[in-house]
């Protein structure tokens, strides 16, 4: 059985405009230290993907409208809102982006950590397991750092701490959104071979959202490539790189190769994504996609098995099954 | 020939330590140099300084070999129509209650430019000229999408038709399917008009794609100067060899091994406990006792300048 298991979930937003179909039919697995990450630009759903399995979703105005989440077989979405909180943070953690708000600017780093682990521990053990989690984020000296306040820390050690925080309880899954996003390079790459390591040593899962096909390719094992609230494309990496199935895959791998075209501009994928308040009926993507026919403007996605761990949500895919 | 350049320059905003510390630069006539380094390094401020939008503590902004802070208002009021800035995040350099057609009029307007019947064709040309429609000119920002935020930007930076154009994190902001098409265009318009750009990103593929030359900036310093391709291939700055490491590039079989001991994070390398020596001195990889002390040389070689006392040539 696999570690986590998202089956067909469905997540709406309400706004003066009319629903929004943010996630749309969404299923993948994760693995025990497996490391998946989920690639798609603004707007295709990932965040609400994340959120909605940890049930953190602002509800009004979002809604969960169907689909399960199962944790080791047991459906997250079934819970009573007190039957997360043993979840959250000692099964599944997460890394916020722009740790500047994720942590609180009045408190300092051992409040917060603190804060973490007294949820779930007893008050003794909170300053050990404190230390032991900064240690373990890779932040050096961290009896000085525990009186410290976020702003007297670089932008790269308070993500830092808010690693810190989602290992203090020992997860077995960490969900990361854009976690290196607001970091300068040298940072970020650091922080991502930190997520790396923690997760050979402490056999975690991660699963990654980013929009950054370069932090896909350090960082994943297994790919899931996102486009208006469906999943596309999933795929081991090296695959997916090599030789992208869905037409989106390789226009959104071109474009951050800054690939050339033969007259020497960059390859670009045409227009922008579909107004998913009113979502086409037929494939999201038909309206920007080069290979598009009559059958992928009318009829539903079909989902594709290619072998190799791999499927795709096209009627005219790249690679053939 | 030499549009426009800056000269040692120094900018120290309050009583904190210079965002700018002794930067000089020349930029001829078509050319494009990007300027890349990380946040804090001084990139923005050396933008606003060149573009005559502040007013450097110490050095000189030459235009045309003109001292623009010396000679006074006149120089200074001819700067906007030969250097024109575009910046950072379109969603907040834009006025919301401003149509894209005003936002695009309006330095026609400020410059006393044309009549109105002359702006009105102007107007709509540029709008042309970055793809955007007259649907669109009639739009308020908040009704754009990221990439046709950028486009008006782009525009009214174009009305003055300006000889050199600033770009500072052009496209940083976008998505990537985006970005790809306003670099493009970026790339049609300089064609096109013949300008100068400088472009600021932290972006190395960016960089590489658009600029014939480099600048490298940490802590407010030019750390190396050179041609694009001679920098990325031998880098001469331990700073510029790591900032190409850590790119991210978009190919995992390129996938560094698994780290086997956890990656730290070095503390207080902050910018407020500069040393007297290197501003890279304490993560460099081979420091001397020099680096920690003494400030490093410029040192030029193969048409390359580099800030160190040990460089790689």
């Amino acid at each position: 059985m696999a570690l986590l298991e998202v089956g067909d979930l469905r997540v709406e937003f309400r706004t003066a405009r009319g629903r929004v179909r943010a996630v749309d039919g969404v299923s993948f697995q994760l693995d025990r230290g497996e490391a998946l990450a989920v690639v798609g630009e603004s707007g295709s759903g990932k965040t609400a993907l994340a959120l909605a399995i940890l049930r953190l979703l602002p509800e009004p105005p979002a809604r969960v409208t169907g689909g399960t989440v199962l944790l080791e077989g047991r459906d997250l979405l079934e819970l009573y809102p007190e039957e997360m909180l043993p979840v959250r943070g000692r099964r599944i953690a997460m890394v916020f982006q722009e740790p500047a708000t994720a942590l609180n600017p009045v408190l300092t780093i051992g409040e917060q950590v603190a804060e973490a682990v007294r949820l779930h521990r007893t008050r003794r053990a909170v300053r050990p397991l404190v230390l032991e989690a900064l240690a373990q984020a890779g932040i050096p000296d961290p009896e000085r750092r525990l009186g410290q306040y976020p702003h007297q820390l670089s932008g790269g050690l308070r993500q830092r701490v808010v690693v810190a925080m989602a290992l203090a309880c020992g997860p077995e899954i960490l969900i990361a959104d854009e976690p290196t996003t607001a970091l300068d390079v040298t940072v970020q790459a650091r922080l991502l071979d930190l997520l790396t390591f923690l997760r050979a040593r402490l056999g975690l899962a991660l699963l990654l959202i980013t929009h950054d096909l370069g932090v896909v390719a350090r960082t994943a094992d297994r790919v899931a490539v996102m486009y208006a609230g469906k999943l596309v494309e999933t795929s081991p990496v090296r695959p997916l790189f090599a030789q992208p199935a869905h037409p989106y895959s390789l226009g959104l791998l071109e474009a951050s190769r800054l690939a050339t075209t033969p007259q020497g501009d960059l390859a670009t994928v045409a227009g922008s994504p579909p107004d998913l308040t009113d979502p086409p009926p037929g494939c999201p993507f038909e309206p920007r996609c080069p290979r598009a026919g009559r059958r992928c403007r009318e009829e539903p996605l079909p989902s594709l098995l290619l072998g190799g761990g791999r499927a795709v949500a096209c009627h005219r895919p790249l690679v053939g099954p | 020939m030499t549009v426009l350049a800056g000269e040692g320059l120094v900018k120290v905003y309050g009583r904190g330590r210079p965002a700018l510390d002794g930067v000089s630069l020349a930029w001829g006539e078509r050319e494009t140099v990007a300027v890349v380094g990380e946040s804090g390094c001084g990139k923005t401020t050396l933008a606003r300084v060149l573009s005559g939008l502040l007013r450097p503590t110490e050095g000189r902004v030459l235009l045309d070999g003109e001292d623009v802070w010396a000679a006074g208002a006149r120089v200074r009021r001819r700067l906007p129509r030969i250097v024109q800035i575009v910046f950072q995040d379109p969603s907040s350099a834009l006025d919301p209650r401003q149509s894209v057609w005003a936002a695009v009029e309006e330095p026609l307007r400020l410059h006393h430019l044309g009549s109105a019947t002359e702006r009105r064709r102007e107007v709509a040309e540029l709008l042309e000229m970055v793809g955007l429609g007259p649907a669109e000119a009639r739009r308020l920002p908040h009704q754009l999408s990221g990439g046709q935020r950028q486009r008006v930007l782009l525009a009214r930076a174009l009305a003055l038709r300006p000889r050199l154009l600033i770009l500072d994190e052009p496209v940083s902001a976008l998505d990537v399917s985006v970005r790809a098409q306003v670099l493009n265009l970026l790339a049609r318009v300089r064609r096109e008009l013949g300008l100068g750009c400088l472009l600021i990103s932290h972006d190395l593929a960016v960089v590489r794609h658009l600029a014939g030359r480099v600048v490298v900036m940490h802590a407010g310093r030019l750390v190396e100067e050179g041609p694009a391709e001679l920098v990325w291939r031998r880098p001469a700055h331990p700073y510029t060899a790591d900032l190409l490491a850590a790119h991210l590039v978009p190919d995992p079989a390129r996938r560094p091994p698994p780290p086997d001991r956890p990656p730290a994070e070095p503390g207080g390398l902050g910018l407020d406990d500069r040393s007297a020596g290197c501003s890279y001195a304490r993560a460099c990889p081979r420091p001397t006792r020099t680096c920690l002390r003494r400030r490093p040389p410029l040192v030029a070689a193969e048409g390359r300048l580099c800030l160190c006392h040990r460089p790689d040539f």
